[in-house]
């Protein structure tokens, strides 16, 4: 099977080059051809029966064009010779009404990405309906029968995919890869005052034989369901917070694209002009990883073509560099350092004191306050880091859970945010592609209800 | 142009879809007998095209446009609480042949064999107006209307640093042919501008946005509309200050630097529980997802939402009449029929604050007992259809708009919304507000920011105390996510008061 899909892609990277030569033909300066394209099947089951069955299959075709420094895209999902060229066509009669892009162009020819390199994500596996319907009955009775607070099920589902990204351009630099994917997830419910609490879990991986195994899976979607169990509001005030690991990165994340160049380019950045200044506390080193090997995030070259790199984002607290791709540097005068696409790959917080601190020590050293473990709203403005959000946790006192809170929202501002960690846990979800254990801040303002 | 019949609909797509590949309404019916040939309880074909067009404008240059073209067709098949979804991008006798036999995987058993099918191809066309939204102007002309916002913007105000804008047009066409003998077809055009402009002073730096579209062509951004003031509050100020106007891109750029401006002012917001008033219009998506997500049949079967079971039962205040429907005139929701070929109609969910009613797509009808009710909606042919919302909104009541807000003694009054949140399984929702303003003893003093309110969408209905008469529409560019899937939605209310509510802000 693995066999067949690069022989697939064998075919669609002739497709690419000859779509890249037409385009040159037909004016272009330069041109860039992405093709994907994406095979798979999803199956879920809800009371042990099969639910849904999803026959995926889906692919496209984008161009690129620049003549005279004016740029053009179009896109189809026909890959006929004919569809192909309409589309080529269709990029360079854009390219005819928009005007000038200095910045715009390929990389120049040293910064291409010079050997690819297999970061091992092909592992297929023949989709076979039937089997994935009974892995996910199989999960969904472990989860039910697990806990008798647990009243129903939203089911469960087992997916299978495989697909394949190839990009030409006009320089004759080629970029494809193909790669597997598998997952499985169950979601279960309880009851209480206040209605239905949920309580999911996921796992998922290049190759089938590295998912999580139902026991957890079973496991954290009842601990999720019943964790929450009759919640009560708390009063308005101001306290320290944890963001347990399974939010934390939705407080962390914000800072990464932050520090993307487009981002400081247009200066809509809450992080304006921060390279070399101390975002976060002088302990915290943040870097990113876009080649860990068997992971679906790896690749070898950034959406430019230019070779990715792991690097530190943030060094003791402060902001190394911006995230660059050949254009937001051009803008900036400076060089792309392989970010076209933003941070790539996995992103790990270390405490550089090398102290090692578990959930449960996190939980002691706050004593009192309130511990976030979800999230709700779009409540953070990126252009100024003004966060206001709903949030479901628990009240801590004494350094020990006293009991679930929600109906609360928590507000603040990123940037004091950050400088106010004061302590990180080593329970990062290695599901993530942020790998940030629970981060406690120092004080926030959270309003409850009298 | 317009299309006087729900045949002409059909035979116009039917031609760009079907013939245009080779492809005859009779090889559809042999394929729907194929179909049933399991024992399926019924099933579908959808085809759909899709092209698009888009500019943008940056740093005072349109330097991206882009096109794009999509057809393909999915086929379901339906037996009980199962469903098999199989999908091509290409449109030929020989995908249709394997993406069937895929589908009916479903069912094992062998079913009626019946492979007659006569189509019915009755339906009432409401929306007749036939347009060409990407073809409505000439490039050069879409690359001028960007142009002249961003100089326009920059022109409103010094603090104007930069200027984003988006022109997209899209030509939506499908036809969708069921085992029942249903055969329906729909067109559907869209025009969306949206702006947004950042502000700097003194080295504080906010931004704002704007945007507008509708169901029609590109002709809609060049209509007059009235010229308002910078410090123009929705409900509060007049609409037309001078009786001058301008065109509507021009009134979007301009609103987008008023939006900028008032966040530049705007001061922290207070947490609590206060009194808060809702102004007419787009804050009418607390209603969409608070009360509107809660009665789609999928969440009540699955008994996933708070209002499973409650049909007769008072869910919200006696004021409060909810009511979604595709057939509003003009609304970001409308439609002719839904993807399953249902005429769109008007559904009561809520009358005087009794729950009446729930949306409806085939299968949860046929799971539930009931009948569709124009709600199965799909975002492409590779997704499955399921019940959506089309225009859902809260009936007018008899308070004019100046008494609802001049009732608030200590509050805040909320004009704007960034986006929302809700868990439908318990009704707790979550919104941040773009614009919003205090209100001491009826008066709308200052705008605030970082105003976020929380609540549970059934305490939260029992808190509304007064509704206005003023009811009115979002500005034609909602959009509704579930399950992976967007949809154009539209959203409507008029002023109303919510005695008591949790507010989060930044404020100590």
């Amino acid at each position: 099977m693995k066999e067949r899909i690069l022989a697939e892609k064998r075919d669609l990277e002739l497709v690419a080059e000859m779509a890249v030569d037409f385009a040159r033909k037909e004016g272009a300066d330069e041109a860039v051809v992405k093709m994907n394209k994406s095979t798979g099947l999803d199956v879920s089951c809800r009371h042990g029966e099969l639910e849904n069955i999803d026959f995926n299959k889906s692919r496209s075709l984008s161009v690129s064009v620049l003549r005279n420094h004016q740029k053009g895209h179009a896109r189809t999902a026909d890959f006929s010779d004919a569809a192909i060229r309409e589309t080529v066509r269709a990029a360079l009669s854009i390219a005819r009404t928009t005007m000038p892009d200095p910045f715009a162009g390929l990389p120049a020819s040293d910064e291409f990405a010079r050997e690819p390199e297999d970061f091992d994500i092909l592992h297929p596996e023949e989709p076979d309906p039937d089997e994935c319907l009974r892995a996910a009955v199989r999960l969904e009775e472990l989860a039910m029968s697990r806990d008798p607070r647990i009243t129903d099920s939203r089911g469960a589902g087992v997916s299978n995919h495989y697909g394949m990204n190839i990009m030409v351009n006009s320089a004759g630099f080629m970029c494809s890869e193909a790669s597997s994917y598998f997952s499985k997830s169950v979601c279960v419910m309880a009851d209480d005052s206040t209605g239905k609490q949920t309580g999911g879990s996921y796992t998922n991986a290049v190759d089938k034989r590295i998912l999580l195994p139902d026991e957890f899976l079973a496991r954290e979607a009842v601990r999720e369901a019943i964790e929450c169990i009759n919640p009560k509001k708390i009063p308005t005030c101001t306290c320290p917070v944890i963001f347990r690991f399974d939010c934390a990165p939705e407080i962390i994340s914000p800072a990464v694209s932050a520090i993307i160049g487009s981002n400081q380019y247009y200066k809509c950045s809450f992080l304006q002009d921060c390279r070399g200044k101390q975002v976060f506390p002088e302990w915290l080193t943040m870097s990113s990883d876009p080649r860990v090997r068997g992971h679906i995030s790896a690749q070898y070259c950034d959406s430019e073509g230019v070779a990715t790199r792991r690097c530190d984002l943030f060094k003791r607290g402060v902001a190394v560099d911006y995230l660059h791709s050949c254009v937001s540097a051009r803008k900036l005068g400076e060089k792309t350092n392989g970010h076209a696409g933003g941070a790539l790959g996995i992103v790990t917080l270390l405490d550089e004191r090398g102290t090692k601190r578990s959930y449960k020590d996190l939980l002691r050293a706050m004593d009192k306050g309130l511990v976030v473990i979800s999230t709700m709203g779009q409540g953070i403005n990126s252009m100024n880091g003004d966060l206001s959000v709903g949030v479901t946790g628990f009240w801590i006192e004494n350094g020990v859970i006293q009991y679930p809170v929600s109906g609360i929202t928590i507000a603040g501002n990123l940037k004091n945010m950050y400088l106010g960690i004061c302590g990180i846990a080593d329970d990062a979800d290695m599901r993530q592609r942020f790998r940030t254990g629970s981060v406690m801040i120092d004080r926030m303002t959270v309003a409850g209800g009298e | 142009m317009s299309f006087e019949s729900s045949q002409a609909m059909i035979s116009h797509v039917e031609d760009h879809l079907l013939k245009a590949n080779s492809i005859d309404l009779s090889y559809i019916e042999k394929m729907l007998g194929r179909l049933n040939s399991t024992n399926i309880d019924f099933g579908d074909i959808y085809f759909q095209k899709r092209i698009s067009e888009s500019w943008s404008i940056d740093d005072r240059a349109v330097k991206n446009g882009s096109f794009s073209i999509d057809q393909g067709f999915g086929v379901r098949a339906v037996s009980g609480e199962k469903t098999a979804l199989a999908y091509s991008d290409e449109i030929n006798e020989r995908a249709l042949h394997q993406t069937v036999r895929a589908a009916r995987s479903v069912s094992k058993q062998a079913g009626s064999g019946e492979s007659r099918i006569d189509f019915t191809r009755g339906y009432l066309v409401r929306i007749k107006d036939k347009f060409d939204p990407v073809g409505s102007l000439p490039r050069e002309q879409k690359v001028l209307m960007l142009r002249e916002m961003d100089t326009f913007a920059r022109s409103l105000d010094s603090r104007v640093v930069q200027v984003m804008a988006n022109l997209t047009s899209s030509d939506k066409e499908f036809l969708v042919a069921n085992t029942d003998g249903t055969l329906a077809a729909d067109v559907i055009p869209g025009v969306h501008l949206s702006c947004t402009v950042i502000v700097e002073e003194n080295g504080v730096r906010e931004n704002g946005y704007s945007a507008s579209g509708k169901a029609a062509d590109l002709g809609f951004f060049q209509e007059d509309v009235p010229v308002i003031s910078m410090d123009f509050i929705r409900g509060i100020s007049p609409d037309a200050v001078s009786g001058t106007m301008e065109k509507r891109y021009l009134a979007i750029a301009r609103d987008a630097v008023r939006c900028a401006l008032v966040n530049l002012r705007a001061r922290p917001a207070e947490a609590g529980e206060l009194t808060v008033i809702l102004a007419s219009g787009w804050p009418a998506v607390l209603f969409h997802e608070a009360v509107g997500h809660g009665l789609e049949a999928d969440a009540v079967r699955k008994n996933t939402s708070v209002f499973s079971g409650k049909i007769g039962e008072q869910v919200a205040s006696s004021l409060c009449t909810v009511i979604d429907s595709g057939i509003v005139s003009n609304g970001s929701g409308s439609f002719n029929v839904d993807s399953e070929g249902t005429p769109a109609q008007e559904n009561v969910l809520i009358e005087n604050g009794i729950l009446k009613g729930f949306m409806y797509d085939r299968s949860n009808a046929m799971l539930m007992g009931a009948k569709s009710t124009g709600n199965g909606r799909r975002m492409d042919y590779d997704c499955c259809p399921i019940p959506r919302m089309t225009n859902t909104y809260l009936a007018p009541g008899t308070t004019p708009q100046e008494d609802v807000i001049a009732s608030a003694g200590h509050g805040i009054y909320a004009v704007n919304f960034q986006g929302g949140q809700v868990d439908p399984s318990t009704g707790k929702f979550t919104f941040s507000m773009s614009e919003a303003y205090v209100i001491e003893n009826g008066k709308v003093l200052y705008p605030v920011k970082g105003a976020t309110l929380i609540g549970n969408c059934i305490d939260a209905l029992k808190q509304v105390s007064l509704v206005g008469n003023n009811l009115s529409f979002d500005r034609g560019c909602g959009a509704c996510g579930k399950e992976g899937q967007s949809v154009r939605v539209g959203i409507g209310m008029p002023t109303i008061r919510l005695d008591s509510i949790t507010v989060g802000g930044t404020k100590g």
